[in-house]
């Protein structure tokens, strides 16, 4: 499903910040990353969602070689098959949870009222759908992000400690999706700090200093 | 979703949006209000103009080239021909008769004043008349020197034209070598023919006319037994600036040119069909004034379109000052659009609703506006309204958008510069 052949990214000739990464995904795989802070892990995770492109190496997604699309047939890759939850979760100040969730349906193709809300009571989300994000927790917040990343239906999710800024019990309700959305065939890849969901995925891969130093099957 | 996009984000963004739109509005009112002055602009500054003076001037034809001191014809005692006052009222039947603004006739002739029995010229005329003008709808036209010469100013009294009294308006630099003023009594020799005539004004005109006598026309015909004769009328006429067809022979020309030559209001088109009217008559145009008409409209309107030019700059530069700022405090969102996965054009298209509808709204209020400007410009400069032209409405909701467009082409470029990457990057 992913594949990364040869990955390097440097910023500038000091900072090398992955270097000569070769990670293999199967489809409807949970994989989880771990590394220290500054280790590259967003690094990877943006240029594997076709935000940001590798200095060298390619990656495939589904077959497509993404690292040579142009910025709108990444742009319109992204929308098609893959779903982003960032730590932050990177909503619309200004518009309410359905109206967030409507518009990833807006930019991919039509907006559809009646699965936006679908798609928030999947996450729990019903009697939310006209808060703004400000008159949101965090944790529903980020339920609003994953239930936007979902409503194309893509094949892959790709979060960046999509807990980091949660309390426990948020943080459980949001891997429980994970977990759901995971039974339902979707590939997953989270980046994160916390060793309980490192031991949760199907593997681990441990990043340090750009390289992977450790892999193993946890499931 | 593009609207309710657009309304949501306008109304969080009131006062970014509210500073572009007056940006727009100052630009389009500007433009509206000078559209509106400049369809309207040969008239009003024609009309404008021609109260500087006569712009034709009508003498006998033969009439030798007169020796001319003090704008005054000396040679005038020995002149055999003349107009006929009879016929004057035709010069508001011709084809042109409303560019006709004023005309007034003269007959001058040289008397002796005074206790040392000086040289003047004493001259007839008209000064506020209203005339007949047979099977017009208009039925009377006001002439006279005040309507071809309106910055004459008298201390004292006008002639009334209608009274006949025996008056005189004495030039102030006759007034001045006579040691005369308003309440005295002239006496008038002509050939040893005398009349009084009582000063009951002293004009200032910056002119040649200081140094005259102006009475009435028909005390000037009586003295020099010269019934119904005029020996030169002047003539105000409202034109249009000469173009080189205006200033083809008319001898060359077809006849399809001829009528299109003769129906339009050049100087000389008038002035012939003048000469047409008045029997044995040569009409001049008076070359100066009219160039010097012509150009000045040119002028003013080359004036107007640098203004108009620097109105969108100054108005594209507000909007982009404001969309700039928008734009970076947006910075934020945009990223996020791309993030879920906006390709550049439905970016764009985010802008350009948000465009129309500033340079719409701008440009709606800005015709308002400039409508009111306008009139205030008529009032100002030409002290007469502006004519309301509907066309200029669309015309400024256009240039609104068009200054809006140009004034974003920058900020949206730098949004599309944003990189995703680097404004999600936690902070
Ligand atoms: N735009 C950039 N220019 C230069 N250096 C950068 C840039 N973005 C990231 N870096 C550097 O690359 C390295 C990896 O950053 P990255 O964000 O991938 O780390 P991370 O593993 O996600 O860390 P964290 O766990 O703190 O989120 C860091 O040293 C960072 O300073
Ligand atoms: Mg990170």
């Amino acid at each position: 499903m992913i594949t990364t052949m040869n990955l390097s990214k440097c910023y500038n000739e000091k900072t090398q910040v992955l270097d000569d990464l070769n990670i293999a995904i199967k489809k409807g795989e949970w994989a989880n990353i771990m590394g220290p802070s500054g280790s590259g892990k967003t690094t990877l995770l943006n240029i594997l969602s076709c935000l940001d492109r590798p200095t060298d190496g390619s990656v495939i997604i589904n077959g497509t070689e993404v690292t040579k699309l142009s910025q709108d047939e990444m742009a319109a890759f992204r929308r098609e098959n893959i779903g982003l939850v960032f730590q932050q979760y990177h909503l619309i100040p200004y518009l309410t949870a359905l109206e967030n969730v409507m518009l990833a349906q807006h930019f991919h193709s039509m907006v559809d009222e009646k699965e936006a809300k679908d798609a928030l009571e999947l996450v729990g989300l019903g009697h939310r759908l006209d808060h703004i994000p400000a008159h949101l927790s965090g944790g529903e917040q980020q339920r609003v992000s994953i239930a936007r990343a979902l409503i194309n239906q893509p094949a892959i999710i790709l979060a960046d400690e999509p807990t980091g800024n949660l309390d426990r019990a948020n943080g459980k309700i949001i891997l429980d999706l994970f977990k759901k959305l995971h039974t339902k065939g979707h590939t997953i890849v989270i980046v994160t700090h916390d060793p309980e969901i490192g031991t949760m995925g199907d593997r681990l891969i441990r990043l340090m200093d750009g390289r992977t130093v450790d892999e193993k099957i946890t499931a | 979703m593009y609207g309710r996009i657009l309304r949501k984000s306008i109304k969080v963004r009131r006062k970014r949006i509210i500073l572009a739109v007056i940006a727009v509005i100052m630009g389009a009112s500007l433009i509206s209000a000078l559209a509106g002055v400049y369809l309207n602009i040969e008239e009003k500054v024609g009309k404008e103009l021609s109260s500087y003076g006569a712009n034709i001037i009508v003498k006998p034809k033969g009439d030798d080239i007169p020796l001319e001191i003090g704008g005054v014809n000396y040679s005038s005692n020995q002149q055999k021909n003349f107009l006929r006052e009879d016929e004057l009222y035709k010069i508001k039947k011709i084809f042109w008769k409303y560019n006709i603004l004023g005309f007034s006739p003269y007959l001058s002739t040289v008397v002796k004043v005074g206790p040392e029995n000086e040289s003047v010229v004493l001259t007839g005329t008209w000064f506020d008349k209203e005339i007949d003008i047979p099977d017009e709808a208009f039925k009377s036209a006001r002439v006279g020197v005040k309507t071809i010469a309106p910055w004459w100013t008298v201390d004292g009294e006008w002639i009334n034209d209608e009274e006949n009294k025996p008056e005189a308006i004495l030039g102030s630099a006759v007034a001045k070598q006579l040691k005369n003023k308003v309440g005295d009594t002239v006496s008038i020799n002509y050939n040893g023919k005398m009349i009084e005539l009582k000063v009951v004004g002293i004009l200032h005109t910056g002119g040649e006319e200081e140094n005259q006598i102006f009475t009435n026309l028909s005390a000037v015909q009586d003295l020099t037994g010269l019934q119904e004769k005029v020996s030169e009328i002047k003539v105000s006429a409202a034109i249009t600036p000469e173009d080189d067809f205006a200033k083809k022979d008319i001898t060359q020309m077809t006849k399809e040119e001829y009528i299109r030559w003769y129906c339009t209001p050049y100087i000389r088109s008038i002035a012939l069909q003048i000469e047409e009217v008045i029997t044995d008559s040569d009409a001049l145009p008076i070359e100066q004034i009219a160039s010097a008409q012509g150009n000045f409209i040119k002028k003013i309107k080359l004036m107007m379109m640098l203004i108009t030019l620097v109105a969108v700059a100054a108005s594209a530069l507000g909007v982009m000052t404001a969309m700039t700022t928008s734009i970076l405090e947006r910075r934020k969102e945009i990223g996020v659009i791309k993030a879920i996965g906006a390709q550049t054009n439905q970016t764009i298209a985010l802008f350009m609703a948000e465009i129309g509808a500033i340079g719409v709204t701008g440009g709606i209020i800005g015709y308002g506006v400039g409508i009111g400007l306008a009139q205030v410009i008529g009032n100002a400069v030409f002290n007469s309204t502006v004519a309301i032209n509907v066309i200029v409405l669309p015309v400024t909701i256009i240039i609104a958008i068009g200054i809006t467009m140009i004034g974003s082409m920058i900020p949206i470029r730098n949004a599309l510069k944003i990189d995703p990457v680097i404004v999600l990057r936690g902070e």
